[in-house]
């Protein structure tokens, strides 16, 4: 107890010339890293403005039926009042037998599925079997929950492996449910509304793609963050269907007869200022040969 | 290494010893202390309570630094105050720099680290930026007056016509309230209005200017001219400067020539003669379209032209119709149904067509 052992393993935040200086490293924790978010407040505080997210403003649904899984969703992609993609994909391959619905930012549900797919890959290689959903999950919930939420991706995910259909909602921050049916997105209230009336099990093929398309209109017609046209996929053991755009319920309600012409002239220009750029260099011909 | 000091009897008699003055040191922000100094623990230590003998440690090799500076925790003294040969203080002197830092003492250079920080940070104003705030001090949310319902008018001028148009969607927020409300009010036989935005707001000005045009028919004998109308509408939105309609106006007639005619507004009354306008969310994506296609004098000119389009009357509401259906696919706000005005000599004529509703 006479003895001075010193262990300061603590350290200053503080902008500090004896940073860490002899002490102990701690070992390096999993977990968002927020070094950047000090330094983007205070550009903010100067005025820089943020650049937005994109966001899927969508409605994306998934039921169990007799045979497998229909996943379903809408394809219109909004940067906040403006429809920036009028035909996107929003449900991404995980497996041959695994699809996965993604609501929220754009990037993030990319980035997640396409990680989670390579993920799932390589793990069919290793082990020599066909993927299993709740490996897919498990690999989503822990990339979820390790960034807190900052990864704005709600997923529905579904597939039919060896163990049977699976049905499973996936939230930004890292919760999970297992689900007969289930929707997701700003259409989820539109949609879910109409699986809570008309869903029942055992459900025929025809009777799930369609009951999931009549789900996805809804959303498209009543929310204003989901539009344009329906996708659906079908997922039975051994066989997957992805019906890319398998309804159209939006044409565009008029077009002009007379056609556009742009002629010259149409533009008022106001003053014309030519500014010639500098000559080319010349190569000249001869000069050294290049050395074998 | 570590030199364990001389017991100095006249250090200890001094000390205060309460406990709660050390705890600082441990909670300051940003700073983790795990470990102490285990070194020359008084013997007198009450160690019963672990957390009480930590902050005791900590006092006391505190306290031995601020004794061997010569310096005093007690209240009474300054912080900097020397002793005279008396034992007296010193009068604070003005030319005296601020006292040294005590020497650093230990090898191990994170203790050293430590100490120098915990110097630095009582010196230091407090950091400017994010401080604790209690929490019982959060802020309550303020009623926000005003909700935008979304949709798009657009009015286009011509010889002898004047084509008003507008969609009849009203939504809030990502909802739609309803698809069949019109934007579009008849002021007076040759006057059309058409206002994007807030939808309470606009009922109420409609209201407003309606009974207004009823006194002046009364008052003159006549119903309002369009020009008329339009100073009135500036005159009355302005009345509400600082607190404003929140209501995007395009009005749009025929003038006592009986030319087309369409004055554009902005929320508190600022107005001109134009020879066309758009207004309301999907007014970015009309306006250039309109620009290119409408042929009309460009307004950047000098002299100022007249700025009515050279089109027909039926090319007018092609273009309209089109411009509509195009803004519908990328504006969200912006669908269900358009209703078209159109007024010329021979009266209103009003027509509809279907938009995207999704």
């Amino acid at each position: 107890m006479g003895d001075n052992g010193v262990f300061n393993v603590g350290f200053s935040l503080e902008a500090s010339p004896w940073r860490m200086t002899g002490s102990m490293d701690l070992p390096a924790k999993g977990g968002f890293s927020f070094d950047l978010c000090r330094r983007n407040d205070f550009l903010e505080k100067k005025g820089l403005k943020v650049p937005g997210f994109r966001k899927t403003g969508t409605t994306i649904v998934g039921l169990v039926f007799q045979d497998g899984v229909v996943l379903g969703a809408d394809t219109r992609a909004t940067e906040g009042p403006i429809v920036a993609d009028k035909n996107c994909e929003k449900i991404h391959f995980m497996a041959p037998n695994i699809y996965c619905c993604g609501a929220g930012t754009a990037a993030d549900t990319e980035a997640v599925t396409d990680m989670v797919s390579s993920q799932l890959q390589l793990h069919r290689y290793a082990t020599g079997r066909e993927s299993r959903v709740v490996t897919a999950l498990t690999l989503l919930k822990s990339h979820l929950f390790k960034y807190q939420g900052h990864v704005s991706a709600a997923l529905v995910l579904g597939g039919v492996d060896c163990t049977g259909p699976h049905l499973h909602t996936v939230y930004p921050h890292g919760s999970t449910d297992t689900l007969p049916f289930a929707t997701m997105g700003s259409g989820s209230l539109a949609a879910m509304s109409v699986f809570e009336s008309k869903y029942k099990e055992g459900l025929t093929r025809e009777e799930g793609i369609q009951l999931v398309a009549d789900a996805i209109r809804a959303g498209i017609f009543n929310d204003l963050g989901s539009g344009s046209n329906v996708d659906v996929c079908v997922i039975t053991k051994g066989k997957t269907e992805y019906l890319r755009n398998h309804e159209l319920p939006n044409p565009r309600t008029y077009v002009s007869s007379k056609g556009y012409s742009f002629t010259k002239g149409q533009t008022e220009v106001l003053s014309t200022k030519i500014t010639q750029l500098k000559q080319k260099v010349e190569v000249a011909e001869g000069g050294d040969a290049m050395e074998e | 290494m570590l030199v364990p000091p001389e017991p100095d009897t006249t250090a200890r008699s001094r000390r205060s010893g309460r406990p709660g003055s050390v705890s600082n040191c441990a909670t300051g922000r940003g700073k983790f202390l795990i470990g102490i100094a285990q070194s020359s623990s008084p013997p007198s230590a009450p160690a019963a309570d672990a957390n009480l003998s930590l902050r005791f440690i900590l006092k006391t090799r505190y306290q031995e630094e601020i004794d061997r500076a010569g310096l005093s925790s007690c209240s009474t003294r300054r912080y900097g105050e020397e002793l005279d040969s008396r034992g007296a203080p010193e009068l604070p002197s003005l030319s005296k720099a601020s006292p040294p830092l005590p020497q650093p003492r230990f090898a191990n250079s994170h203790q050293y680290f430590w100490d120098q920080t915990r110097e630095r940070s009582k010196q230091t104003a407090p950091r400017a930026g994010r401080r604790r705030v209690s929490l019982g001090a959060q802020a309550m949310a303020r009623f926000d007056p005003y909700e935008n319902n979304g949709g798009t008018c657009v009015a286009v001028a011509g010889a002898d016509y004047c084509v008003v148009a507008a969609d009849t969607r009203l939504s809030v927020g990502y909802s739609i309230l309803s698809r069949d409300h019109s934007k579009i009010a008849q002021l007076a036989d040759k006057c059309v209005l058409a206002s994007s935005g807030f939808q309470g707001d606009i009922k109420a000005l409609q209201k407003n200017l309606a009974a207004k045009e009823l006194v002046y028919e009364h008052n003159h004998n006549k119903k309002m001219s369009c020009p008329a109308m339009a100073q009135l509408l500036s005159n009355t939105l302005y009345y509400k400067r600082f607190f404003p309609y929140y209501a995007f106006n395009v009005l749009g007639g025929l003038d006592s020539q009986g030319k087309g005619c369409v004055f554009t507004y902005d929320a508190v009354g600022s107005y001109e003669r134009t020879g066309y306008s758009a207004q309301g969310t999907g007014a970015a994506l009309m306006m250039p379209v309109l620009d290119n296609q409408l042929k009309s004098p460009s307004p950047l000119l000098l002299p100022a032209r007249d700025a009515v389009t050279p089109l027909s009357e039926s090319e007018a509401v092609d273009l309209v119709k089109d411009v509509f259906a195009s803004a519908t696919e990328r504006d969200i706000y912006t669908g269900d149904r358009l209703e078209i005005v159109v007024i010329n000599s021979s009266g209103t004529h009003r027509e509809y067509i279907e938009l995207r509703k999704d």
